[in-house]
């Protein structure tokens, strides 16, 4: 279980919660008005230790039955079934009503995603990326697409955030290597954003204890979805939106391999929303939604243990932008959407590089794509109701008309 | 500080000419009209160290977007905005140089501006942060990070349209360059075509080259970047489309890599490039504009116009940089008009 670290700011009565491996709090935003979250709106009760429950967060995609693609899933579903990866969220939320710029309400977060169970800037990973659509911030990039070496762990926060997690991942790494800027070179740490308007963003209510708090947190096993870390302020097609993830395993005799994605979604316009290829946001149009802001992007991580080149896995992520097709998207000019990869075959020396031949690729891609739609759609059935800022409401994707609108297609 | 009125480049002032167009009027980046240059230094012991910010427009400019391009090689270093560059090319964002364990704090900095100007951080206000980072323990404690949003948001307020300072100055406080001291340069070229008068000036932070440029002796343990790093900004009032203004910045690093790269490789090189020559306003809805770019005939000699600019701003940074003994007792030494006399030649075969 990935360990949650939920820190509540001053102006609320909540103490400080911190959630180890074994127990966990079931949040229950449930669907009441601007009231809730002053009255706290939170309840409380008691864990269920089911390893693959998603603490605070609702569903997942598979669970109502709903299937994407044909390739089998990781162990967990998640961007963590890819050996070694790990995966940690620090989530802000308190305040709600009116915006006061500075003081909140805050919804916010940063997701860290460490890349390999060792040392990832002592031994670096291949990487890639792709800009799908470019109004869109990930630091780095031009190390990934020139270097093509990944040397930090990936953070997802949100648009305003960015120079805050930066700063802090420096902070992290010299603590991890203090001969950094000293003997050893700077590494530039990767940081992707998407704005998550739905509270006080000009506040930046992050600190570099947050982000630390993700690193030191992140874990393998079943990730966490929906409003949470990096994802906790986003709305993707109209419907509360945030952090998923999804993974799949190729077969044997293509190698075996897993590819695991991880998305946080900020994406869309509900008509454009497609379930499995069934037109989902044209049937809930009148469904109720919030006063629509313009697509705000997604930015979408992918791993694979599958050994690649930088360059291939820039093609990979090319993959990553057809999965996020079929779930609806046309990547609209205001949608920042920027793909990264790695895959966790490091590399020993500039001599002994291990690659898959051009030939047996295809399977991977189609792996990414699979995953990518589904981890999409998990951070849709996984994202609760939440209020923010001035009374506005972020409705859950409904998941009983969606089973409903599913069946109507014969999908279900 | 030398002003625009009185700058004519330390390089010129020695006598030394660089390739065959006409300078601009005052020989600096701040020819190319709406350009503004702001710096921030630290100066203090071990820490040697500093920002510097350049705009195509003035801070209380009208939020309106520009045609940007870029050019990188080597990996390394840090250009964030990167993805808006290169899928959009159509920015508004300060450009600025910063060491890289800094590139955060002014990042940061750099948001609260766009906020200043776009409470939704639009692009026409400034956002993304385009902030170049390189790397300057040789005599700076990098480690210390004392650069802080403040000093962004500083040299941002202090930018000014005639600013013409090189040498130690602003993110070329602690710089190293062929074993001598480095830092900021700058210098201006005229391209007539057309009828119509362009300018294209260039602005550079040589942080990059190695002392076997020189093969000899002379220096004994010269001060040595171990990650070095040319970074530039390229302006012109000319209209040019992103991708031409790729051409240019690639024309500054050729320029660069003119006096820099002949008998070994001299490190990573950055740039940034942008036109002063539209600013879109962006409309309300969708709409047509009917844009006037400079002629496709006058793109070679712009490009030349960079390069040698460049390779001049490049010189200028060199002999206005004043010795500095920094971090650890660390000295990088003023070089010697005689030194860069062999850099040219070395340069020139």
């Amino acid at each position: 279980m990935v360990a949650k670290q939920f820190r509540v700011r001053r102006g609320s009565t909540m103490s400080k919660f911190h959630f180890s491996r074994r127990g966990f709090v079931q949040m229950t935003f449930g669907s009441a008005l601007s009231g809730l979250w002053s009255a706290l709106g939170v309840q409380i009760s008691k864990a269920s230790s089911r390893r693959n429950t998603n603490p605070g967060n609702r569903t997942r995609l598979r669970d109502l039955g709903i299937t994407i693609g044909r390739l089998p899933t990781g162990l967990h579903n998640a961007i963590t079934d890819v050996e070694g990866v790990r995966v940690g969220h620090t989530t802000n939320i308190s305040g709600s009503g009116r915006l006061i710029v500075g003081e909140g309400p805050i919804r916010t977060g940063v997701t860290a995603i460490l890349p390999r169970s060792g040392n990832v800037y002592r031994e670096k990973l291949p990487v890639g990326g792709f800009i799908l659509n470019g109004n869109g911030e990930l630091t780095g990039l031009l190390n990934t697409l020139n270097g093509g070496l990944l040397e930090t762990p990936i953070f997802l926060t949100g648009t305003a955030n960015v120079g805050i997690v930066y700063d802090a991942a420096l902070t992290y790494l010299l603590q991890e290597h203090p001969e950094i800027g000293v003997t050893e070179r700077v590494p530039v740490p990767v940081v992707g954003e998407c704005w998550d308007s739905l509270g006080d963003i000009q506040g930046r209510h992050l600190s570099e204890d947050d982000v630390l708090r993700a690193i030191a947190s992140a874990a393998d096993g079943p990730v966490e979805e929906g409003a949470v870390g990096g994802g906790t302020g986003m709305r993707s097609y109209g419907f509360k939106s945030g952090i998923g993830t999804s993974s799949r395993r190729i077969p044997a005799n293509r190698g075996g391999y897993t590819v695991g994605v991880l998305v946080n979604a900020n994406h869309g316009s509900r008509h454009l929303l497609r379930v499995d290829g069934v037109p989902v946001g044209e049937e809930l149009l009148r469904y109720p939604e919030d006063e629509v802001e313009k697509s705000k992007s997604i930015i979408i991580v992918a791993a694979t243990d599958a050994p690649l080149l930088p360059i291939q896995l820039n093609r990979l992520c090319k993959r990553l932008a057809m999965g996020l097709a079929k779930t609806g998207s046309v990547s609209t000019h205001g949608s920042g959407d920027v793909f990264i990869a790695f895959s966790t075959v490091p590399r020993s020396s500039d001599e002994n590089v291990s690659w898959t031949g051009d030939n047996g690729v295809s399977s991977l891609w189609e792996a990414a794509s699979e995953a990518t739609e589904e981890a999409i759609l998990n951070a849709l059935t996984a994202a609760p109701t939440m209020d923010g800022a001035n009374g506005s409401i972020r409705h859950a994707l409904p998941l009983d008309r969606l089973t409903e609108i599913m069946k109507k297609y014969n999908r279900l | 500080m030398s002003t625009q009125a009185n700058h004519i480049g330390r390089a010129r002032e020695r006598g030394i000419v660089i390739g065959t167009l006409p300078s601009g009027e005052n020989n600096s980046i701040t020819d190319v009209s709406g350009v503004h240059v702001g710096h921030e230094s630290i100066s203090e012991g071990e820490i040697q160290t500093g920002i510097t910010v350049v705009s195509p427009h003035a801070v209380t400019d009208e939020n309106a977007l520009y045609f940007y391009g870029k050019y990188t090689d080597g990996s390394g270093g840090e250009m964030t905005g990167y993805s808006v560059m290169d899928d959009f090319g159509l920015l508004a964002s300060p450009v600025f140089m910063a060491n890289l364990l800094s590139v955060g704090r002014i990042y940061n900095g750099a948001i609260t501006y766009g906020f200043i100007r776009s409470s939704g951080l639009s692009t026409s206000g400034g956002w993304p942060p385009i902030v170049m980072g390189f790397d300057d323990r040789v005599l700076n404690d990098m480690t210390a990070r004392r650069l802080t949003e403040d000093h962004a948001l500083k040299a941002l307020n202090g930018a000014s349209s005639d600013n013409a300072e090189e040498g130690n100055v602003g993110a070329g406080v602690g710089a190293v360059s062929f074993g001598f001291k480095g830092g900021i340069g700058t210098s201006s070229r005229v391209i007539e075509r057309g009828g119509k008068t362009y300018t294209v000036g260039s602005l550079v932070l040589a942080n990059y080259g190695s002392y076997a440029e020189f093969l000899d002796e002379s220096e004994a343990n010269p001060p040595e970047n171990l990650y070095p790093s040319l970074l530039g900004v390229v302006a012109t009032n000319a209209a040019l489309p992103s991708p031409v203004l790729d051409t240019l910045a690639a024309g500054a690093a050729y320029g660069a890599a003119d006096i820099g790269s002949v008998r070994k490789p001299a490190g990573s090189y950055q740039i940034v490039s942008f036109s002063t020559g539209i600013a879109v306003r962006e409309p309300n809805r969708a709409g047509i504009y009917d844009l006037e770019f400079a002629p496709n005939v006058s793109h070679a000699e712009l490009r030349q116009g960079a390069r040698e600019a460049t390779t001049e701003a490049v010189l200028s940074a060199l002999s206005a940089a004043t010795t500095l003994t920094g971090s650890g007792g660390r000295t990088a030494h003023s070089m010697s008009d005689e030194m860069i006399g062999k850099l040219i030649r070395v340069a020139n075969g």
